[in-house]
């Protein structure tokens, strides 16, 4: 069987010292950096990115994806002790997590988060396994008005499922866009918005923007508010839960991570609206409603495994078919290309080592980050008392550091201070940093095969409709489309989620 | 502006102001581009696609002001927000001082003084523990990056 075979060449690659130290490394930093209060997953990966550079392609993605999801692992953790999400993801975690702390539970809690976070994990890796190289492959056959349309595709869910208001999320795609035609016109060689300067003549990299947008303007906006909200961590005694728990908490976590497996392919959707699907999916399944926002552990375990198996088939789109689906993936292929690598379809047969060594060690991690977090757990929430105050140097030296090293340039450094300024008045704005990073990585995409699609149809746009896969994908843009109008005419102009901003 | 704005009565200031921004980069967007060769569908030029793009954020930007001036209820989303001009400002400065100190004056002086201002951005600055942050950093920056890493810094 092959999947063994690639299997088994992941683990290799995984279980070298060097890449098992990288992924203990990650998942350790990115927990410790994602209980840190005011630092989010976003924030941890673009201020630790540097770190990175010159490491190994797969060394430094095994890195990546471990505070990936060390810091998505984290931000449940700080939800159960200290009623303070680490990340959106983990919101609804607070809703009965935080109560079971307060009631003496923290330990159940939390164990229950982890392993059900580990469950979920590893039926996501499992996923990932099996349904990539199939997905690659009929990607393979994708030639310019596919990729045009699957961009769009991405686009419209990004602005759709997106929080936020969807008008305001098409303007930040579009200056997304906008954004990713700075510097040289790879056809006609034209330059494009550099004002003269050669500092853009290569385009803004994408570091630069991720670190403006999401960690400069974190600290601004953090800041800005009077304290960051912060109660006295639960008490905490004893970590394991009672039979009666396990026998309440395995339903849901199999249903949570079964639905979150399949919301977190979808571009914009994510670990967010996983973990919040998933809670709402339980609280309908209850025989006793009242119990949930008090304490019921259903309301921990789905909506963790939910928010971990969309965590790890986030991946999927953005490793087969060079489509990130959320910011973090955004981030993730910015650094992939910041190595040589171009994610793709080809980068499975191409680059076999990268992604199944990738693919393994997401499963070691997981399997770490159980380790890490149920008997350390003790140690992370003493960090959660370091004064804001205290790492906002820390998280800006980091930052300058990270952001000059991509190209030794100060200048990018003075454009980093740029987008600060300009994401802190995007959040001030209420506009969402997601889809202006999304739309700034797959607008060179979109442009270069919308280009060659429309030359090699003769400039006619019946193509795009001729061709089976890119009118699917344009049917099912339709749809997005459809579904956003009804929801937007159903709740007047509130949109999707209740209660998500 | 905040009378301007009253005058017309716009209940959404977050939603106008986001609406002018896109309207004002969607100009400038055709105005800069417009003068690159723009070509037809058949052979987009790199003007074509940014042409678009400018005609795309002003029609949102359009969109976005008349829902801000037509909604009639204020909802706490639409509420007006202060501010943080302190932290923006010191947060602005402490990253400019690297971006103008890193080439002249090195790594271990811009740090420390990227990481002392940095100190004072929040409400109640101590200069003494700025100072011991600043240095830590200093120390922690050259040991990760230039020794750990063999970034190419210099040092001083």
């Amino acid at each position: 069987m092959d999947l063994f075979a690639h299997l088994a060449t992941g683990f290799g690659v995984a279980l070298t010292p060097d890449n098992f130290l990288y992924c203990l490394l990650g998942a350790t930093l990115g927990t410790l950096v994602g209980v840190l209060p005011g630092i989010g997953p976003l924030t941890t990966i673009a201020m630790l990115l540097p770190l990175t550079f010159k490491m190994t392609p797969v060394a430094s993605l095994i890195m990546l994806s471990g505070i990936y999801y060390g810091a998505h692992h984290a931000g449940s953790t700080t939800a159960i002790m200290l009623n303070t999400p680490g990340d959106p993801s983990s919101l609804v975690i607070c809703l009965d997590g935080h109560p079971m702390a307060r009631q003496g539970r923290a330990g159940p809690a939390l164990c229950i988060a982890a392993f059900g976070s580990f469950f979920a994990g590893s039926f996501g890796v499992l996923l990932m396994a099996l349904f990539s190289p199939p997905l690659a492959g009929v990607a393979l056959r994708f030639a310019a008005p596919e990729y045009a349309c699957l961009v769009l595709v991405a686009l419209i869910a990004t602005v759709v499922l997106a929080r936020g208001r969807f008008l305001l999320n098409v303007g930040m795609s579009v200056l997304g866009l906008l954004l990713g035609t700075v510097g040289t016109d790879i056809e006609s060689g034209t330059m494009r918005f550099t004002f003269g300067s050669p500092n853009l003549a290569d385009g803004i990299n994408f570091i630069i923007i991720a670190v403006g947008v999401f960690a400069f303007a974190e600290v601004i906006s953090n800041l800005g508010r009077d304290r960051i909200g912060r109660t006295p961590a639960a008490p905490l005694r004893s970590l394991w839960p009672r039979r009666s728990d396990l026998a309440a908490a395995w339903k849901p976590i199999l249903r949570g991570t079964v639905l979150g497996s399949a919301l977190g392919l979808l571009p914009g959707t994510g670990p967010m609206v996983s973990s919040f699907a998933a809670y709402s999916l339980e609280r309908q399944l209850a025989k006793d409603r009242s119990r949930f926002g008090n304490g019921a552990i259903e309301g921990v375990a789905g909506p963790e495994a939910a928010n971990n198996a969309a965590a790890i088939t986030h991946f999927i789109p953005m490793l087969t078919l060079g489509i990130p689906a959320g910011a973090a993936m955004a981030l993730m292929l910015g650094a992939m290309l910041v190595q040589g690598i171009a994610p793709g379809p080809r980068m499975i047969s191409e680059h076999p080592d990268v992604f199944w060594g990738l693919l393994a060690s997401m499963w070691l991690g997981n399997l770490m980050l159980l380790v890490l977090n149920l008997p350390l757990v003790g140690i992370w929430i003493r960090l959660l008392t370091i004064p804001y105050r205290i790492l906002v140097p820390a998280i800006l030296v980091f930052c300058c550091i990270g952001v000059y090293s991509v190209n030794n340039s100060s200048f990018d450094v003075v454009l980093a201070a740029g987008f600060g300024v300009l994401g802190y008045a995007f959040s001030m704005l209420r506009c969402q940093p997601m889809p202006l990073i999304v739309g700034f990585i797959l607008g060179p995409v979109l442009e270069q095969s919308l280009r060659r699609a429309l030359l090699l149809s003769r400039g006619d746009l019946a193509t795009f409709v001729m061709r089976p896969i890119s009118l699917t994908l344009l049917i099912f843009a339709a749809g997005l489309i459809l579904y956003a109008a009804l929801s937007w005419y159903r709740d007047g102009r509130r949109q999707a989620l209740p209660g998500v901003r | 502006m905040t009378g301007f704005l009253a005058g017309l009565a716009i209940r959404d200031t977050a939603g106008f102001v986001a609406g002018v921004l896109f309207l004002l980069v969607g100009l400038a967007a055709i105005g800069v581009s417009g003068g690159y060769p723009v070509g037809t569908l058949l052979h987009m030029g790199p003007g074509y696609f940014p042409v678009v793009l400018g005609a795309l954020l002003v029609i949102i930007g359009v969109a976005s002001m008349v829902r801000a001036v037509a909604v009639t209820t204020v909802t706490p989303d639409t509420a007006a927000v202060r501010i943080a001009l302190q932290p923006l400002l010191v947060v602005g400065a402490a990253v400019l001082v690297f971006a103008g100190g890193i080439d002249r004056i090195g790594l271990i002086p811009s740090v420390f003084a990227t990481a002392l201002l940095a100190c004072m951005a929040g409400p109640k600055p101590k200069l003494l523990e700025g100072g011991l942050i600043a240095a830590a950093l200093s120390a922690m920056a050259a040991g990760i990056f230039f020794y750990g890493l063999k970034l190419p810094f210099t040092l001083f």
